[in-house]
């Protein structure tokens, strides 16, 4: 083998990533940059900083209790009669207390393989989903094609969510 | 530096982060080998290379062109970052198990048997010492230049000469013992 070691050692250049591991990355790097880009600052100190259960379960905590201040303001427009606006703020609310719920079941399982990265990102994401759709309804009923608009923005970020799953 | 990779580089660092995705398609699979060579796991090669392209991303704006290709540039990136996650991650990390098989068919036999040596130097390989790991894989799987692996591993080429000799006279040594 002594003599084949350098040709060997070139075979190993024939090492590849799978392409369904580096379809998936490059989306997720991608979704990283973009959510990074919108709040400012660098996901990679959030990423090293709080890789902890007790952090993500926090802020899920958070983004639950914003939630539930949201479902009053839906209540108060419900009596307003923009109908319209409240069943199209409930369905967004509904989807995204879906993918809380399963952030929250994946962390607190402790057989679940889950990448931290990846749900610390899909949380940011949720969280501006969220002051989005708090903003969309709580604004005047003069602003109803505005609300509508940003209800609409947010389903999109939800689509970006779906659009890579939390769990490896 | 090649034009095509200035110009996406400029664009990236302006935020265009579609010029990034394009490094990425190009870059990736190199930077995946070499982690995938020093931690032997391919999960924790595809996290970390993940990590290193991430970590690119954030920090192109201090990327120099100094007449090196931006590969070096990430190599030192994805460097630095196996040495933190052994920093982190004290457990020790075993190469994937080779799977010994038995076949009657001799074509079949021969592959089995290149593949296994292969297995068997990316062991050993992952017994070195961290720079003379990063000198082998740099020098002799992906032909970098004695002066780019330099400047990747902030040496003098002497240095790298040095470490070069070592590593391959101590892969032999390792492939020579016995098992």
């Amino acid at each position: 083998m002594n003599n084949d070691l350098f040709k060997i050692l070139k075979e190993l250049k024939e090492i590849k990533p799978s392409a369904d591991y580096s379809k998936k990355s490059k989306k997720l790097l991608l979704l990283e940059i973009k959510a990074g880009k919108r709040y400012g600052f660098k996901f990679g100190d959030i990423l090293t900083s709080f890789y902890s259960r007790k952090f993500i379960l926090s802020t899920v905590s958070a983004i639950v209790l914003l939630l539930i201040i949201s479902g009053g303001i839906y209540y108060i427009k419900n009596q307003a009669n923009e109908s319209d606006l409240i069943v199209k703020a409930s369905e967004v609310n509904a989807s995204i207390q879906v993918k809380l719920n399963e952030i929250q079941y994946l962390i607190k399982n402790p057989n679940n393989n889950f990448d931290a990265g990846k749900i610390i990102v899909i949380q940011s994401l949720l969280q501006r989903a969220a002051d989005d759709l708090r903003a969309a309804v709580s604004s005047n009923s003069q602003d109803l094609n505005q609300s509508l608009e940003k209800i609409k923005a947010v389903q999109e970020i939800l689509n970006q969510i779906d659009a890579s799953p939390i769990n490896k | 530096m090649i034009d095509g990779d200035k110009n996406l580089i400029e664009k990236a660092i302006k935020g265009e982060a579609s010029a990034f995705g394009l490094l990425y398609d190009k870059y990736q699979p190199q930077i995946y080998r070499f982690i995938y060579l020093k931690v032997g796991l391919r999960e924790e090669a595809e996290d970390l290379t993940h990590q290193v392209f991430l970590k690119s991303w954030q920090n192109i704006e201090n990327f120099n062109f100094q007449g090196f290709p931006f590969s070096s540039w990430l190599y030192s990136v994805a460097r630095h970052q196996v040495i933190d996650f052994y920093r982190t991650k004290k457990t020790s990390i075993v190469l994937e198990e080779i799977v010994e098989l038995k076949t009657n068919d001799p074509s079949a036999e021969e592959a089995l048997d290149s593949e296994v040596i292969l297995e068997k130097v990316k062991k050993a390989i992952a017994q070195l010492g961290d720079e003379q790991q990063d000198v082998i894989i740099l020098r002799f799987i992906e032909d970098f230049s004695l002066q780019e692996v330099a400047s990747i591993l902030d040496k003098t080429e002497g240095a790298v000469k040095l470490l070069q000799h070592r590593g391959i006279k101590n892969l032999r040594k390792i492939l020579n013992s016995k098992p």
